[in-house]
């Protein structure tokens, strides 16, 4: 079972359960009747309705789409199922109905493994649980401990050992300083709603969540890239609405996005274009030629100043390393005179070296008297870079922290994935 | 590596086949059609390549902006062109306004084909094939399908003249045009914009550069070439013809593929599409001269193409691997 139904959107439900191993009749037709025998009493038993079986599966809602899934498993005589956050697509009412089918497939004798990152749904249905961080596994228990604390200490236990390091420089921020940026009741639904914070100069403000908490939503939105269907966004005190990215950056306002390749890097381009394509009509001279010896000027600049290993800067972007490409990102946006940065996973899929030297450059540009976000699914980061934490799940802040220290990192986890005893954390 | 040698390979990665073609295709037709390399039958096959090499100059700007860019209507562009230079100089209108309204004829249609692409967000091949059809039924439309020849005896020189032994449309218009547009993709804003938008537009609109009108421009562009090159026609022809450019379509488009433009975008170059137009119309000229078939004429460009876009990333790979023969070694 993936996360999202795996379905042939224009075939029946039966074509559906079906597919890749119809019954045929003699004539190599498909069997309809036959199959419909076969697949009856699964309905029956999953307490599907068996009037959906001719029907087109795309009518269905998303939610009733996975339990055919279900029956489609059944149908090959599965005995080992296979859930990837079923629930994250589903209402309330769904997931009862998912849950009760669960213990069905348990009861008749079948092994169901059930990847969530819902502790509350492991509680209700779990046997035992195996705790994987980072692609290892770091914990499993059995029905008699299996408690939320115990889940959470497993899980934000590496959490707090990567970190040892000491965070040597504090950042001291004058909270009487008015915030650069304000935001205030910023809705867009269904992807965020009523997201109030602050950022002031100097500051990282870290923003911790799971994949498709809205974190990035929100970013994109004060980037100009969204409209936020609601709410108000103050920059220096000024209301402002910004349109499009471009009226972003002229309002000093930078985006990293989080996915390099889909959203950042120009991949045939060289080095140098990736450099400053933020910044080319700021190194143009009259008649809008770009004055190359600017460029190069810059990318000099960044290529030491960033420690970026590289051939010549005509070479292409490709030619770098992953975390090469990410400092060449990052120096797109010291390029410009920003205010706001937002780093979006800024070391998603980066070497360690690297990705200590991005900490420390995100340390030393808020020094200087930038205003930062990072949005980031990396609890040691978050914890390693920011001077507050604010934690999103499912679209809203429901915690934030105004100190940071390592021991808040099984409240911050807690609160990320809606544990609920954590929540009054705030 | 030494820069000469960098540029050598520069210049072997991105023309290499394209120039090998060539010198098969001028030996090749030196063989079909002995002392084809005239003084009088280059200055005539120049004739021939200027108005498709205008035409091919803009589809490779389109193409090379990406997202699905393309552009199908340029030859009912041509056509709307000169039949608006015809009309108006059959109505004794002062032939510089005449053609003026040619050109901005030329303009506004690609500003309809821009605004359709980019703000309407019709898919590119689907708007400029109802453009191609509507803007050819205006040609027919305004002409009622018959040929206007009421031009000034002045009108001709544009594409009969001569300039240094030169056609005069060769030296007035396609070299400083390929020169424009050569600077302003290599040397501008602009350019580097279009080429960014071209390789990734999500991070071409992440990098606040404004995709939309980066686009539009090149199909204004595009308007403005077709219309020279309509413009052109007709004053060597001495006729505004209604029905011109049918063929120009999609001749417009191999020129810019066979020239090394990307069909997905980002890649692309004057000097790909300027090569490509040389050889396109050496082929052409070469089989007229020899009196072969033209059809066998097409099936040729088709396997040219076929043939360059394959050994160009064989020789991409050629080059990357240091000019060794092979990897597998």
């Amino acid at each position: 079972m993936y996360q999202e139904p795996l379905i042939f959107p224009h075939l029946s439900v039966l074509e559906n359960i079906f597919i890749g191993h119809p019954i045929l009749d003699r004539f190599g037709n498909f069997d309809t009747a036959a199959m419909r025998e076969k697949a009856l009493p699964i309905f029956e038993s999953l307490g599907l309705d068996p009037d959906i079986l001719p029907v087109s599966i795309s009518k269905l809602r998303l939610g009733y789409q996975q339990l055919v899934l279900i029956a489609q498993a059944l149908v090959y005589d599965s005995r080992l199922i296979m859930f990837d956050e079923p629930t994250s697509i589903l209402s309330g009412a769904e997931t009862d109905h998912l849950f009760n089918v669960i213990t069905f497939l348990r009861q008749s004798g079948k092994a169901v493994v059930y990847i969530s990152h819902r502790l509350e749904e492991l509680l209700v249905i779990a046997d035992e649980a195996t705790v994987l961080t980072d692609g290892r596994v770091v914990g499993h228990t059995d029905r008699s401990e299996l408690e939320p604390e115990r889940l959470l200490a497993l899980m934000a236990g590496k959490a707090t050992r990567d970190y040892a390091a000491p965070r040597e420089r504090k950042l001291s921020v004058q909270s009487e300083e008015p915030p650069v940026l304000e935001v205030e009741q910023l809705t867009l639904d269904p992807l965020y709603a009523n997201v109030s914070f602050a950022v002031r100069q100097g500051e990282v403000l870290g923003l911790y969540g799971q994949v498709g908490a809205g974190r990035s939503e929100v970013a994109l939105s004060l980037f100009g890239y969204l409209r936020p269907k609601s709410g108000t966004v103050r920059l220096r005190g000024q209301e402002v609405r910004i349109r499009s990215p471009r009226q972003a950056i002229a309002q000093g306002i930078g985006y990293l996005p989080e996915d390099r390749k889909l959203q950042g890097i120009f991949s045939f381009q060289s080095i140098s274009s990736n450099l400053v394509s933020t910044v080319l009509p700021r190194l143009a001279g009259p008649l809008s030629n770009i004055r190359w010896r600017e460029v190069a000027k810059v990318v000099n600049r960044f290529r030491t100043e960033l420690n970026i290993k590289m051939g010549a800067p005509s070479d292409s972007i490709i030619s770098l390393s992953g975390g090469g490409q990410q400092k060449v990102m990052i120096a797109r946006w010291m390029a410009e005179n920003l205010t706001v940065a937002i780093l979006d996973e800024p070391t998603r899929g980066i070497d360690v070296v690297t990705k200590r030297d991005i900490h420390d450059l995100i340390r030393s540009l808020a020094e200087q008297g930038l205003a930062i976000i990072v949005i980031s699914s990396d609890l040691p980061e978050v914890l390693a870079v920011s001077s507050r934490i604010m934690v999103m799940n499912r679209g809203s802040i429901v915690a934030s922290y105004e100190e940071v220290t390592d021991a808040l990192a099984e409240d911050i986890l807690g609160a990320a994935i809606g544990m609920p005893a954590q929540e009054e954390a705030q | 590596m030494s820069r000469g040698a960098g540029v050598f390979r520069k210049i072997g990665e991105n023309y290499g086949v394209l120039i090998l073609v060539l010198v098969f295709t001028v030996v090749g037709a030196n063989i079909l059609q002995p002392g084809i390399l005239s003084l009088q039958n280059v200055s005539s096959m120049i004739t021939f390549g200027v108005e498709i090499g205008l035409i091919a100059l803009g589809e490779t700007l389109v193409i090379l902006g990406g997202g699905g860019g393309i552009d199908l209507s340029v030859g009912s562009m041509y056509a709307v062109s000169q039949v608006v230079v015809g009309l108006l100089a059959q109505g004794h209108v002062n032939i510089l306004l005449a053609v003026a309204a040619g050109l901005a004829a030329g303009v506004v249609m690609g500003f309809v084909n821009g605004l359709l692409v980019t703000r309407v967000k019709i898919p590119a091949i689907i708007t400029t094939l109802a453009t191609m059809y509507a803007f050819s039924g205006v040609a027919l439309l305004l002409t009622d399908g018959i040929d206007v020849s009421a031009f000034p005896a002045s009108y001709s020189f544009i594409g009969q003249g001569l300039i240094w032994g030169l056609p005069a449309q060769f030296v007035l218009l396609y070299v400083p045009a390929a020169l424009l547009l050569w600077v302003v993709l290599s040397k501008t804003v602009y350019g580097q914009q279009l080429y960014l938008t071209g390789t990734n537009q999500l991070a071409a609109v992440l990098s606040g550069i404004n995709v939309k009108q980066v686009r539009m421009w090149t199909y204004v562009i595009t308007g403005f070439l077709a219309a020279v090159a309509g413009v052109v026609d007709s004053s060597r022809l001495v006729t505004a013809r209604p029905d011109a450019g049918a063929t120009a379509n999609l001749a417009a488009i191999t020129i810019a593929v066979l020239g090394g433009t990307s069909i997905f975008g980002g890649k692309g170059s004057v000097w790909g599409t300027a090569i490509a137009t040389l050889v396109i119309t050496l082929v052409s000229y070469s089989f007229s001269l020899a009196n072969i078939n033209s059809v066998i004429e097409t099936g040729t460009i088709g396997g040219v193409l076929i043939v360059v876009i394959l050994f160009q990333g064989y020789l991409v790979r050629w080059f990357a691997r240091g000019g060794r023969a092979s990897a597998k070694a």
